[in-house]
């Protein structure tokens, strides 16, 4: 018979002197009142995007920035650059008023669209032996040069996750300055009866220094990352 | 295993074995540097770094002193999220429960990311002994996996205890033919691993932090396998000590300002991944079923003790960074899955004293360097001291012969002639006391004499000087200068 919950709780409980779980309780710490809320206050969206690009060489990724009309010349030049044998993007981008699969067409690479109908074995396979993918983040962190990807039904959890190349395309108008700034939306969509089952902070690409701490790029997830920032969008 | 690795030997034996592996501590010495050279430079280049350390202590001390709300609060919404919650009051029910959930799954094979609550409860065991093939997916795991499943040596770098040779070797064994160089050997982990990840029935990770007023889990990673954990086998196993919570996410991010920091020296990690529950309906991706174990295995014995401070530990592993005992007898040393400072407290804390866990206490020159760079300001060397305390106020000093040295010692040092006399025969009485043991000058570790042996079992004790230390003052001109 393995402890029921009762049983669990009343021992914490009794640890802290309370015979029951309290039903509300006064914080002892006030979580507005840190420094974190005094940084990068105010930032415009120029600003934004020179903090973002400060992080590139931090963190580790390539940085971009262009209007909504260069960016089918832009991602032709990357893709062109990684010479990928496939380029995987989200089923259907429309919600985020561009049309990713047919911008990707114009380079002349293969492209898949992944699908949440598809046989799911063959579809990660398929992504799986991809060279690049291609994901539209959520929210931006400009301070740490982070992404915020969400699952969706549009794009799952592998599209940036299995090829050895991903771009981000991040939108101005979803770029936030700091996660502090970010933090109470995020409480939000976690508590949303309809929010995401899962999501994801990604700064840079995978690294490691495990052995004799020398530091090396691209281990489990991608081994490049591409942040392209819109500033139209 | 698990919280110790072996508890019919001592400590004394693992540092022994470990404080002669120069190789070891060569690894160690060096790794060490590394992190605290990155500390320091986001230190020197963050600022409020002092404040930071306040605010994140403060944080740990809400949920602590609240901790019964907050993880009633966690478990209403996750299993509203669609998680399944279960409850170990110790190892071993936490044990029956993994693998009551791998039989219903039917499951072959797991991937894990590192996770020391993993250690803690002593799972790859558990599962390798019902014939469940475990996969460590962490790099450093990976490679003490390789190594006949060797024991982590740091919190946060697993095989710190090793340089870049031996890896080569064992990945050689393993069937590795590139060079002795760490980016073709990661990249051989990644094609090793990246099939393991695609056909594991389930995937094991720990829990950072745990959201209370979302029911989510958080895995915080560098190389992505948290994030391919999460992502691929269809069931998920979280492994969460019941201390693991914040009260949301702007407490997360406050904890942001000085966790990474600490742990790896940059602002975040690679990878932050968040499970909020199972994947929804339709889509194919992620797990299907979430279980969650929360795990007791003596923390709430420290819950509101002196010692709850140990409770704000976030894992970062600076404690074990900065320690010069660590630095000398190596994370192995310690012979338990915690190590360093934290180690030393919260080891014994969690098992209780016993023939092992005395020991450890007194693996520490109490310098308190741990406690001065501890980012949620444990005052570590303080519980050390503490324990020392309450394992001198509960040592029962039956023996007889050692109740009888302190009598005499006591009725011979509290009187003028006796005390005089004494220091006459000090000198000649340790030499026969050092002849009987084949000592020359000094009693060494053969000793037998009771008490006098507790000092010699790890340390020479000189014989007395023969003349007087008044009478060398005065001889020398010296008196009243």
């Amino acid at each position: 018979m393995s402890t029921d919950r009762k049983t669990f709780m009343a021992r914490v409980s009794r640890a802290l002197g309370n015979d029951r779980v309290p039903d509300q309780i006064t914080p002892s710490y006030d979580y507005s009142q840190g420094r974190q809320y005094s940084r990068l206050q105010n930032l415009d969206a120029a600003a934004l995007r020179e903090v973002m690009a400060a992080q590139a060489p931090v963190r580790d990724f390539t940085y971009y920035e262009c209007n909504a009309d260069e960016l089918p010349a832009l991602l032709a030049e990357i893709i062109a650059k990684e010479a990928p044998n496939r380029v995987v993007v989200p089923a259907d981008t429309a919600a985020d008023g561009i049309d990713l699969a047919a911008l990707v067409a114009t380079s002349g690479a293969e492209v898949y669209g992944y699908s949440k109908d598809a046989d799911a074995a063959s579809q990660r396979a398929t992504i799986e032996s991809a060279d690049l993918g291609i994901t539209i983040p959520f929210r931006a962190i400009a301070d740490t040069g982070t992404t915020l990807e969400i699952a969706s039904d549009s794009c799952g959890k592998i599209v940036g996750l299995l090829p050895t190349a991903h771009i981000s395309i991040i939108f101005q108008s979803r770029m936030r300055a700091t996660l502090t700034q970010l933090a109470p939306e995020l409480d939000e969509l976690g508590a949303a009866a309809d929010g995401p089952s899962y999501f994801l902070f990604i700064s840079g690409p995978s690294s490691t220094g495990d052995i004799e701490s020398v530091l090396v790029t691209g281990v489990h997830g991608p081994t490049r990352e591409y942040d392209i920032v819109v500033k139209d969008l | 295993m698990g919280l110790i690795f072996d508890k019919n030997s001592t400590m004394n034996d693992h540092v022994q074995a470990c404080i002669n592996n120069d190789f070891a501590r060569q690894a160690t010495r060096g790794a060490q540097a590394n992190f605290n050279a990155r500390r320091e430079a986001q230190k020197a280049a963050y600022e409020g770094w002092e404040t930071y350390r306040d605010q994140a202590a403060a944080i740990r001390d809400d949920v602590l002193g609240h901790l019964d709300y907050y993880l009633n609060q966690f478990i209403d919404h996750t299993e509203a999220n669609g998680n399944i919650v279960h409850f170990a009051t110790d190892d071993k029910e936490a044990q029956k429960i993994l693998l009551e959930i791998c039989h219903a799954k039917g499951a072959k094979s797991v991937v894990k990311s590192k996770s020391m609550v993993s250690e803690e409860i002593d799972c790859n065991n558990t599962l390798l002994a019902d014939g469940i093939e475990v996969n460590e997916t962490d790099l450093g795991e990976y490679m003490i996996q390789l190594d006949d499943w060797n024991h982590p040596s740091h919190l946060l770098m697993p095989g710190m205890h090793m340089d870049i040779k031996a890896t080569y070797d064992l990945f050689v064994k393993y069937g590795y033919k590139g060079a002795m160089e760490a980016r073709e050997m990661t990249l051989f982990a990644r094609e090793q691993l990246r099939h393991k990840f695609l056909t594991a029935d389930i995937g094991i990770t720990g829990c950072n932090f745990a959201i209370a007023s979302t029911g989510t889990t958080s895995i915080i990673t560098n190389e992505g396998n948290g994030r391919m954990v999460t992502s691929l086998p269809e069931t998920q196993i979280v492994l969460m000590g019941m201390e693991r919570l914040l009260p949301n996410m702007e407490a997360f991010d406050a904890l942001m300002q000085t966790f990474v920091r600490h742990a790896v020296g940059t602002a975040l990690s690679s990878y932050m991944s968040f499970t909020h529950g199972p994947r929804s309906a339709g889509a194919q991706d992620g797990p299907k079923e979430v279980h969650i174990i929360i795990i007791d295995n003596g923390r709430s014995k420290i819950l509101g003790s002196k010692y709850n401070k140990m409770l704000r530990c976030i894992r970062c592993g600076t404690c074990q960074n900065v320690c010069p005992v660590f630095r000398h007898i190596t994370g192995h040393g310690y012979g338990a899955c915690y190590q360093g400072p934290m180690g030393i407290v919260y080891t014994p804390l969690l098992n209780g004293f016993d023939g092992y866990t005395k020991s450890m206490p007194y693996a520490c020159t109490l310098c308190g360097e741990c406690s001065q760079n501890c980012p949620v300001e444990i005052p570590l060397h303080e519980l050390i001291l503490a324990e020392r305390q309450d394992i001198v106020e509960h040592t029962d000093l039956t023996s007889t012969s050692e109740k009888d040295v302190f009598v005499a010692a006591g009725e011979m040092l509290g009187h003028k002639s006796t005390y005089l006399a004494g220091t006459k025969l000090g000198k000649p009485g340790m030499k026969v006391l050092a002849a009987l043991t084949r000592e020359k000058d000094h009693l060494g570790s053969r000793t037998k004499l009771p008490v006098v042996k507790n000092w010699t079992q790890s340390r020479d004790m000189p014989l007395l000087h023969s003349g007087e230390f008044r009478k060398w003052v005065k001889d020398h001109g010296l008196e009243g200068k």
